[in-house]
């Protein structure tokens, strides 16, 4: 009976290309392909799939109960009502309220049973903040709104790879200054929970990347794996995670090294992410680890230049929901945790 | 008439003098280039003797009494190397002294103009150690040796994917972001941009990453790009190189239609250029007057002298460097 739970896709900013990649969604749906709702505004989706040329039946429903029953014949949507009229490219405050009900919407839905998972389409902070936004990103938010006390962590995860940053968007010259052996923990903790919990791995392995090229060489190209990222290694292992490292970052990433661990704990984002997107430039996926309910997103923007063309890539949102569904089932499958 | 590229056989205890040897001999490279030998003509009989290659040894006092016939490796000797005691797979101080003594009189032959390239075979770190010289590598040796300052000496990386230079290299990361500087990156691109051209393309054009996360998204996560790099991109153009950026360096490598890239620091570009394995990766000392390149592979000491050694990575950079071949 958990399995038939469905997932929901939020609208993002509607000036973005979230309406439409959801749509092309489910234009490419097989019998794969879990059943999916958006929160979204039905007449808005309506006049995106007119302009872009897709023949996609939107269909309101209002109870998330619906959502397998009429996902065959299609796209299912909870409605949530923009104030002003929508023009790709082009973001309006007013519509800020309508992006953070959906949001508000899918985490009501989440905390009480209703869906397996949300997938949440990408937003603009600053149009948020110009209509009264108060956090420092649609994480926090989340984090915020489900009560979290920790921060939560983000990863990004291919088919090929899974990789944490440890320090994310921050200048590198501030990263380095932000990383530290508790941060390092924190970021180990939650992983490892979460490659049990919500990907299933018994006994996931993480491998630790250095900060400084090749790992320091004991000292001499840093100090910072000594002081900062060995005791963190060390204090994982302590704790039964089979953490490994400080590794260096150059040797990790190709296809031997990525069979011997579940997931790389790297110090800063481009060591993450160029791995990932220079693998996989598609297919990479948000997860959001550390939260009470599963939350991906696709690993891309609201991509304004492009957004009402047809042109955007529905690959990372598909990627996004199918993970989701995936985590959604493993963790609806797994003991409960405190 | 086709280039003379210098071979050093790196370690004469690794697989690096069968790998010459077997490139010396190669079709592929004896089209594209006269290949020449700087080393020991007693080491190079006692390798031919034991692989029982086709080849005899001719040793020469200059590049001018090459002969570059088939079936013959030219030598041109530097110190004596003591042959007494001297087995494939071990270590010996006087193997780490002769694998610079070697790349030193490569580097001579570069300087006279008599050689137009040189190609080392892989080196064995532990023999030049326990042989009492400090080395961190090629590019600061061959600055030394050629009396170029060391700031303006840079690594490319190369393989079949993309060539990928480095503004800074093996210094922390908090040094490497003292050191990057406009100058600095001139200096690589400039460098980038020769060492394109001597591999044999007209108009290369070159794509430069940020500093910081998404190249700092307009000054939100640093002021690096807006500072440092953008500038150093416009005085390159200025200067007839064809340079575009700064790009996030995680969006940077898929793009279609550049012939290098250069990066500000190591695992930038240390990290894309070893996802496939680093195996026929060169890596080219770039920015001096001397046109350098090692294999990035190590030498191997599993399987040396056992006449199995993989040739090819040192093939592909001699015929990259002989401008035959786009590719590397």
């Amino acid at each position: 009976m958990t399995a038939t739970r469905p997932l929901v896709v939020t609208m993002g900013d509607p000036a973005g290309i979230g309406g439409e990649i959801a749509l092309m969604a489910w234009t490419r749906r097989d019998g794969a392909t879990p059943p999916f709702a958006m929160l979204d505004d039905p007449a808005r989706l309506e006049a995106i799939a007119r302009r872009i040329g897709l023949a996609v039946p939107v269909a309101p429903i209002t109870e998330v109960s619906d959502v397998a029953r009429v996902f065959p014949r299609g796209l299912p949507v909870l409605p949530v009502s923009l104030a002003a009229a929508v023009e790709p490219g082009r973001p309006d405050p007013r519509n800020a309220p309508a992006v953070i009900e959906a949001i508000d919407r899918a985490i009501d839905l989440a905390r009480t049973g209703k869906i397996a998972a949300m997938v949440t389409n990408p937003i603009n902070k600053a149009v948020l903040y110009a209509a009264g936004f108060r956090h420092p990103g649609h994480t926090e938010y989340l984090a915020d709104r489900a009560g979290l006390r920790t921060a939560p962590v983000m990863m990004l995860a291919s088919p090929a790879l899974r990789v944490v940053p440890v320090t994310i968007h921050l200048a590198l010259r501030e990263a380095v200054g932000a990383l530290t052996t508790a941060s390092i923990i924190h970021c180990g903790r939650v992983t490892a929970a979460a490659l049990m919990r919500d990907f299933a791995i018994p006994l996931p392995v993480i491998a630790v990347a250095g900060l400084n090229p090749h790992a320091g060489e004991d000292g001499h190209l840093g100090r910072e794996e000594i002081e900062i990222v060995a005791p963190a290694v060390a204090q994982l292992r302590a704790e039964g995670i089979a953490a490994h490292g400080p590794a260096p970052a150059d040797t990790l990433f190709h296809a031997r090294a990525r069979a011997g661990y579940d997931a790389v704990l790297c110090m800063y984002h481009d060591q993450a992410l160029i791995p990932l997107k220079t693998i996989d430039f598609d297919s990479g996926v948000n997860v959001t680890l550390g939260l009470p309910f599963v939350r991906t997103s696709p690993d891309h923007g609201t991509a304004y230049d492009i957004a009402g063309t047809g042109r955007a890539n529905p690959a990372s949102l598909i990627a996004a929901i199918a993970l989701a569904s995936t985590l959604g089932a493993h963790r609806l499958a797994a003991p409960a945790l405190a | 008439m086709p280039p003379v590229i210098a071979i050093t056989p790196g370690d004469p205890a690794g697989i690096g003098p069968e790998i010459a040897l077997k490139a010396m001999i190669d079709p592929r490279v004896r089209g594209a280039l006269r290949p020449i030998l700087v080393a020991d003509a007693a080491l190079a009989r006692w390798w031919i003797a034991h692989l029982a290659l086709p080849l005899e040894v001719r040793p020469c006092p200059s590049v001018a009494a090459a002969a570059f016939a088939p079936g013959t490796v030219d030598v041109i000797e530097a110190a004596p190397f003591p042959l007494a005691g001297f087995a494939p797979a071990t270590l010996r101080a006087e193997n780490g002294r002769a694998i610079l003594d070697w790349a030193g009189r490569a580097v001579e032959l570069a300087q006279a103009g008599a050689i137009a390239a040189i190609v080392a075979a892989p080196q064995t770190q532990k023999a030049i150690e326990i042989a009492g010289i400090a080395f961190d590598g090629y590019p600061g040796f061959i600055a030394l040796r050629t009396g170029t300052a060391p700031e303006d000496v840079f690594l490319m990386l190369a393989n079949e994917e993309r060539r990928i230079a480095h503004v800074t290299l093996h210094v922390g990361l908090r040094r490497a972001l003292a050191l990057i500087d406009r100058p600095r990156i001139l200096r690589c691109l400039a460098a980038t941009d020769d060492a394109l051209r001597r591999l044999g393309i007209a108009r290369p054009r070159i794509a430069v990453s940020g500093v910081n996360p998404h190249a700092g998204e307009g000054g939100l996560f640093g002021r690096e790009e807006i500072e440092t790099v953008v500038p150093a991109i416009a005085a390159a153009k200025a200067a007839g190189i064809g340079a575009d950026g700064p790009f996030g360096a995680d969006i940077m490598f898929l793009k279609p239609g550049y012939d290098g890239f250069v990066v500000m620091i190591h695992d930038q570009g240390h990290i894309p250029a070893k996802l496939t394995g680093f195996d026929r990766t060169a890596a080219f000392t770039i920015g001096t007057p001397v046109f350098f390149a090692s294999v990035a592979h190590g030498s191997a000491y599993d399987i040396a002298g056992r006449g199995i050694a993989d040739p090819s990575a040192l093939i592909a950079t001699l015929l990259a460097m002989s401008g035959v071949s786009g590719v590397v």
